[in-house]
């Protein structure tokens, strides 16, 4: 009993690894989906010192060992949202190994020495983001902290049943399941929570806003696993995505209010927030503009007609099948998901993880088209309805 | 199987005259009008990406006219007012953007719309319903459009102008010249960019090579030919060292030192936190920038304390990977084939790889100085 106790400790329990094979493709992609808990402001402000730490150094690898394996010289890519950190790295095509190896350390033995953690506090401070950016981010604050605070984060964060892996490009199926999972064995999940350790360090001081300002409905959220899902999709794609979009024609054409505005599916941990979004300089009363902007849009939803509902599916279906830019679908720290080998390896990892099923993009589409009219308006009449004004 | 990248070209005739049994990967056509055409086969492409380059050889920005060309951008693509619903009821989309050197239209197209594709971008190259309130309107969407204005794009604007003012004035434009614009004024600029020789059509994804070149040919046949002076645009320019930008000159796209200065400037970008290059494709004299994204102070010391052995090998997979990163998706291989075609016909994206591959060291080490402040 014992021996079979010591046994399942020693087993991975990883979730698998998902395979998007591509042969004709220039590289290999290695991406994971690391499933963020939910997480106090000052806790979030924190982790993203320690991931934009983690791939300057690992105990295996200086930044140019790594640059010297990965396709192009690159460092690996590690981006925090608000419900994942997504690693990625692209190796030259067929490295499957390597660009495990590389993974593997970076997810558990990152050196996060000292200075680097303070030059990583010092230029999250201090770096200047667009104003789409911080329209997305909201102002975010910045923490010095130290490497125990980092290596306790990493424990509390980093856990194998939380990592979800995927590669694609040119593989030899099953070695990267069979390569991850060698390569994670014994790495149990702790038998006890974590805890997130205390901050005590003031906050440095940050970006201040700018003089663009956000126009923001912000819809209610919604869980991962909403059976509505498509639906609420489809109204957000119809109300927010493309010139035909009633955010664009109302806030853009007829109002001249802003030259960027979109619907945002934004992540945030166990679901999903409707954000309508627009940015407007030389804007005297956002919060007034607000409350026009919802009901000059509550006014053009009860107008729709299958001409609509048309459109939005043609959305649907450019950026489902297509990867149109205009997606709604924001799963990366400041952009949608594109239709690239990298972006489309990890969504076949980050996709189980949001919501327990395989990435499909087909049969999100066909549960979309059988949205009618009269489901359309009324799922984007509650959005609209219940959001927060935010600016 | 990657494309074979073979190019096949026909100096004054359409495609009906060049069916063969095997056909090449990428067909390029010049016109009778001075216009040029060029498709390719991209067989694993999800879409076809069909781009309308207009140059701006006859157009370029003066004081008074400073923006007209972008304005007009913003006219053209709204078309007759319909085009963005018809193309995106059908899983289509239309892109529209201007630079120094032209201004590209992009529709987006399943394999099987090439012809939607084709004739939205007719109906773009008519000359667009105008007013004082259609220009004031469009206006005060540009304002809004100049408010978002980035890190990259502030210290590119900065760059050119230190290193060129009035000789190469910002894209974007002058809002107080675009208000004043005049219906006469924008008429003229318009009938200039959409003549024969400032314009070039590429065409790829999955598609025939002489069909789809016979279609696209005949959208821009019937442009007028203007008589276009050649010769430079621009004179030559000096490294811009400002405190958030470095810039350097390069020439012509297909010149040996633009390959190495791409070189060098990516491989210094990849040891900065946030940091990019920017450079439009170009034939004429340009800038090569270096900057954070991220960060308003001054550059880092690496720029200047770079280990040029260190950053040699990588520069050159880097500047390699941006090109093969381009060519790779429809949309991206059809930008950089047709802002080279629209410019210079003879210039192709594969002259850059050519000069990476014979790169010696210390012409690396020539390109990665023009970046630093120790080589001035």
């Amino acid at each position: 009993m014992i021996a079979l106790a010591v046994l399942l400790a020693a087993q991975s329990v990883a979730p698998p690894v998902r395979e998007l094979p591509e042969p004709a493709a220039r590289e290999t992609s290695i991406e994971a989906s690391v499933e963020l808990p939910k997480l106090t402001d000052d806790q979030f402000a924190a982790l993203a010192v320690v991931v934009r730490t983690i791939p300057k150094q690992t105990e295996e690898y200086i930044r140019r060992d790594m640059a010297s394996i990965t396709l192009g010289g690159q460092s690996p890519r590690c981006e925090l949202t608000p419900d994942h950190i997504r690693i990625g790295i692209a190796m030259p095509p067929g490295d499957v190994r390597h660009g495990l190896g590389i993974l593997e350390s970076l997810v558990r033995r990152p050196s996060l020495f000292q200075d680097a953690l303070n030059d990583s506090a010092d230029s999250l401070a201090t770096r200047r983001l667009g104003p789409w950016e911080m329209a997305l981010q909201g102002r975010v604050s910045a923490f010095r902290i130290t490497h125990d605070q980092a290596a306790a984060i990493m424990r509390y964060i980093f856990r194998p049943d939380r990592i979800y892996v995927a590669v694609g490009g040119q593989l030899e199926p099953g070695l990267a399941e069979s390569e991850w999972e060698r390569r994670t064995a014994g790495w149990a999940a702790p038998s006890r929570l974590e805890e997130f350790p205390r901050l005590h360090r003031p906050a440095l001081p940050v970006q201040q806003p700018g003089p663009v300002s956000t126009l923001e409905l912000r819809g209610k959220s919604f869980v991962s696993s909403d059976v509505a899902m498509s639906q609420r999709l489809l109204a957000l794609m119809a109300l927010g995505a493309g010139k035909g979009s009633s955010l664009f024609r109302i806030s853009r054409e007829t109002h001249a209010w802003s030259y960027r505005q979109e619907g945002v599916l934004w992540p945030v941990p166990g679901g999903w927030e409707p954000r309508l979004i627009a940015l407007s300089a030389n804007c005297p009363a956002p919060s007034e503009r607000e409350g026009a902007l919802r009901a000059d849009m509550l006014q053009d939803v009860s107008a729709w007609t299958e001409s609509d509902r048309a459109r939005a599916l043609g959305i649907a279906d450019a950026v489902l099948n297509r990867g149109l830019e205009f997606s709604p679908m924001y799963l990366g720290q400041f952009g949608p998901m594109s239709a690239s080998l990298d972006d489309q390896t990890f969504l076949s990892a980050y996709w189980p993880m949001k919501t327990g099923s395989t990435w499909d993009p087909e049969r999100l589409l066909t549960e979309m088209r059988l949205c009618n009219l009269d489901d359309l308006k009324e799922t984007a009449t509650d959005l609209l309805q219940t959001a927060e004004p935010i600016g | 199987m990657l494309p074979v990248l073979a190019c096949a070209a026909a100096l004054c005739g359409l495609a009906s005259s060049q069916v063969g049994v095997l056909q090449p990967a990428r067909l390029r056509t010049l016109l009778p009008n001075g216009s040029a055409v060029l498709v390719e086969d991209m067989p694993q492409s999800r879409y076809t990406s069909i781009q309308l380059f207009v140059s701006s050889r006859l157009t370029r920005d003066t004081p008074t006219t400073s923006g007209y060309r972008h304005l007009l951008e913003h006219l053209e693509a709204r078309a007759d007012g319909k085009l963005d619903w018809e193309l995106e009821s059908k899983g289509a989309f239309l892109y529209a953007r201007t630079f120094r050197d032209f201004t590209v239209f992009e529709v987006r197209v399943k394999p099987t719309d090439l012809d939607l594709g084709l004739r939205s971008l007719a109906r773009v190259m008519k000359m667009p319903q105008l007013s004082p309130e259609i220009v004031a309107k469009e206006c005060a969407i540009i304002e809004q459009e100049e408010a978002l204005e980035d890190l990259p794009m502030l210290g590119s604007k900065a760059a050119w102008d230190a290193a060129y003012g009035a000789d190469a004035l910002d894209p974007l434009g002058n809002l107080e010249a675009m208000r004043s614009a005049t219906a006469g004024g924008l008429r003229e600029i318009h009938d200039k960019e959409f003549s024969g020789k400032c314009l070039a059509l590429t065409v790829v994804g999955p598609l025939d090579l002489d069909d789809a070149t016979r279609r696209a040919s005949a959208i821009l046949e019937a442009a007028p030919k203007f008589e276009t002076p050649d010769g430079p645009l621009r004179g030559p320019a000096k490294p811009v060292d400002l405190p958030t930008v470095r810039a350097a000159p390069v020439p012509a796209f297909s010149e040996p030192l633009t390959a190495w200065s791409l070189a060098a400037g990516l491989a210094l970008a990849s040891d900065m936190e946030g940091g990019y290059l920017a450079y439009t494709p170009s034939c004429q004299k340009a800038l090569m920038i270096l900057g954070s994204a991220e960060s308003q102070e001054s550059l880092p010391a690496s720029v200047d304390q770079a280990d040029a052995a260190t950053l040699f090998p990588r520069g050159r997979i880097l500047a390699r990977k941006w090109v093969s990163r381009q060519l790779a998706s429809a949309s991206g291989d059809g930008f950089l084939r047709g802002a080279l075609l629209v410019q210079d016909p003879s210039a192709r994206p594969e002259d850059l790889l050519d000069n990476l591959k014979t790169m010696t060291f210390p012409q690396f080490q020539k390109a990665l100085a023009a970046f630093q402040r120790a080589g001035k």
